[in-house]
């Protein structure tokens, strides 16, 4: 439950500062502040990317458990992921 | 706390499943910033040496440079060093994964990385505040502060959730660091922009107040980054190595407490004989020589931890590093209070002898306890049964040694030369030597300091081989994965 809370605040963070990225990319007035806005969007996508990856992995990763094991799966979902 | 509070606790506990991916990506990141850090280092050394290496203007100039090298080292190797043995301190001291979950701890790791790459980049491009290791400009600063209040949020929100009832000391020394280094840096870097969509700021102090509280700022810098959080690895590292708890840890609460009480006041003794008032100095003075004590009492605590483990060091060359480091902190505890005497402190100030005294301390002391820890937390995180070759790591240990006594001795040397050329008159009155003539006489020991710098680094990437093949090597393996019965993406701990 933590995780999935986690990730949706962080995500959601994220995409605010990717927005604010564009803009800052979009109006710079230097190279450094062109530079630093890009790199807020790049970071921005790939972190997004990840979590969504890492989300599916997650799911991916207890049903496959779940067919070899099924009682290994009940004792780590008690334990908090 | 009562005895009833203590007999509450349960005596079998859950396992914990911690989040040690967050720790290993720090790990990575430390060994690979300690490569570059290093690596800069010994180019400029060579720049000052040789300065026809000053090419490709204005990059690759000097004045560029130098903040790579120390932000690097500073920030980026030990920075890395420190968020990830706090987390992986935190976790185990507490019995509790990290509060916030993956995702915020991975926000912690690539937003702090995110900031290294674009302090440096923005050095070398020569966007810079011109403040001493507070040089990156005010956005940037703005997203470390963002970073800093998630790191803050994920260590204060696991001690808050802990199994253990008792917060250990070495996780106030890293609470210490958390919480002082965000004052520090907020303040410092109070500026106006020029614009929002510009990089350029002005500082919202001037003059010699302006002075005081970058120094307020730098030398606590050294003071709660470079000293309280690795006092914090020390405290956990030392006794999980040598296998004994702390030799007092009365002491070590002493220790927590009067330096955290005593370093914030010592600043001032970076501005000696300037326009700061005389009594701000005698301040900055008084309570650098009142350091030395606490100081000593940790260097005391960390070193009688070996007691009946003395022998250890001949078998494991990660102690030796933690060890030796703990001499170094002792030694430049010791030379700091001595420099901010104010009539030492004419002699010394604007000399190589504070580059040696820093270097003393950055290597001896921060990089050698870091060391140290790595050693320990590679084949423990990674699940090896050991060290690919702690062969390897001792010579690691006496080719960084040797660099680093290189280093510090050319530099007391062409310190002290340098002071003493500089006041020095003639029967008339007049200067003795121009400012060429001390460049001339330290050129031989700066030779010897770049010589240094190569064998610190030399060392460097005989541990990055070593620690790459402990991980790698089939020799390290323990034992096979099928006899864990955890789901294969996920990871328990170590230990």
């Amino acid at each position: 439950m933590e995780e999935d809370t986690s990730a949706v605040i962080v995500g959601v963070l994220m995409a605010v500062f990717g927005l604010a990225g564009l803009f800052l990319a979009a109006n710079a007035r230097d190279l450094e502040m062109s530079i630093f806005g890009f790199s807020l969007v790049a970071l921005a996508c790939f972190f997004i990317f990840g979590l969504i990856r890492r989300h599916y992995d997650r799911i991916e990763s207890l049903r496959v458990t779940a067919e070899v094991s099924p009682t290994t799966v009940s004792s780590t979902e008690n334990k908090q992921l | 706390m009562s005895a009833a509070e203590i007999t509450a606790v349960p005596a079998a506990r859950t396992a914990v499943v911690y989040n040690d991916a967050v720790v290993k990506k720090f790990v990575v990141a430390s060994i690979f910033w300690a490569v570059v850090a290093f690596l800069v280092g010994v180019f400029i050394a060579a720049e000052l040496a040789w300065p026809q290496l000053n090419f490709w203007p204005p990059y690759l100039n000097f004045g560029r440079i130098r903040p790579v090298h120390t932000s690097a080292a500073i920030f980026a190797f030990g920075g890395s060093a420190l968020l990830g043995t706090s987390f992986h301190v935190v976790q185990r001291t507490c019995r509790a994964r990290l509060f916030g979950g993956e995702a915020l701890a991975d926000f912690v790791f690539w937003g702090y990385q995110l900031f290294i790459v674009m302090a440096a980049l923005s050095y070398v491009l020569g966007f810079s505040k011109s403040r001493e290791y507070s040089e990156p400009e005010w956005h940037l600063i703005l997203w470390l502060v963002i970073v800093w209040v998630a790191y803050l949020t994920i260590f204060v929100g696991t001690l808050v959730k802990r199994e253990e009832p008792h917060i250990y000391v070495a996780n106030w020394f890293y609470l210490s660091f958390i919480l002082t280094i965000a004052m520090l840096v907020i303040v410092n870097n109070l500026a106006v922009p020029v614009s929002v969509f510009g990089a350029k700021s002005y500082s919202l102090f001037s003059g010699a107040q302006d002075a005081l509280v970058q120094w307020w700022y730098g030398h606590n810098a050294v003071g709660f980054f470079l000293t309280a959080g690795f006092l914090g690895m020390m405290y956990y590292f030392i006794p999980k190595a040598a296998n004994r708890p702390i030799y007092s840890y009365r002491l070590s609460i002493v220790h927590f407490w009067s330096l955290i009480f005593i370093y914030i006041w010592a600043g001032p003794h970076h501005l000696h004989w300037t326009a700061l008032p005389d009594w701000t100095q005698t301040l900055g003075m008084a309570f650098s020589v009142m350091l030395w004590m606490p100081s000593w009492g940790g260097m005391i605590n960390g070193l009688m931890t070996l007691s009946g483990a003395w022998d250890k060091l001949r078998t494991d060359p990660g102690l030796r590093f933690s060890v030796t480091a703990v001499g170094f902190y002792g030694m430049a505890t010791f030379e700091g209070p001595v420099m901010s005497v104010r009539t030492v402190n004419a002699l010394s100030h604007y000399t190589d002898w504070g580059i040696g005294h820093v270097h003393s301390g950055s290597l001896g002391w921060v990089a050698f306890i870091t060391f140290g820890a790595i050693y320990y937390l590679v084949p423990n995180l990674w699940q090896r049964k050991g060290l690919y070759s702690t062969r390897l790591a001792a010579w690691h240990y006496w080719i960084a040694t040797l660099g680093i006594v290189l280093y510090i001795t050319s530099m007391w040397v062409a310190g002290i030369m340098e002071g003493l050329m500089w006041r020095a008159y003639d029967a008339q009155g007049f200067l003795q030597y121009s400012f060429i003539d001390s460049i001339n006489a330290v050129h031989p020991l700066y030779v010897v300091r770049w010589l240094g710098g190569v064998f610190f680094l030399t060392g460097m990437l005989i541990m990055v081989y070593n620690l790459f093949m402990t991980v790698r090597s089939p020799s390290t393996a323990t034992r096979p994965v099928e006899a864990i019965e955890l789901p294969a993406a996920l990871g328990i701990a170590g230990e």
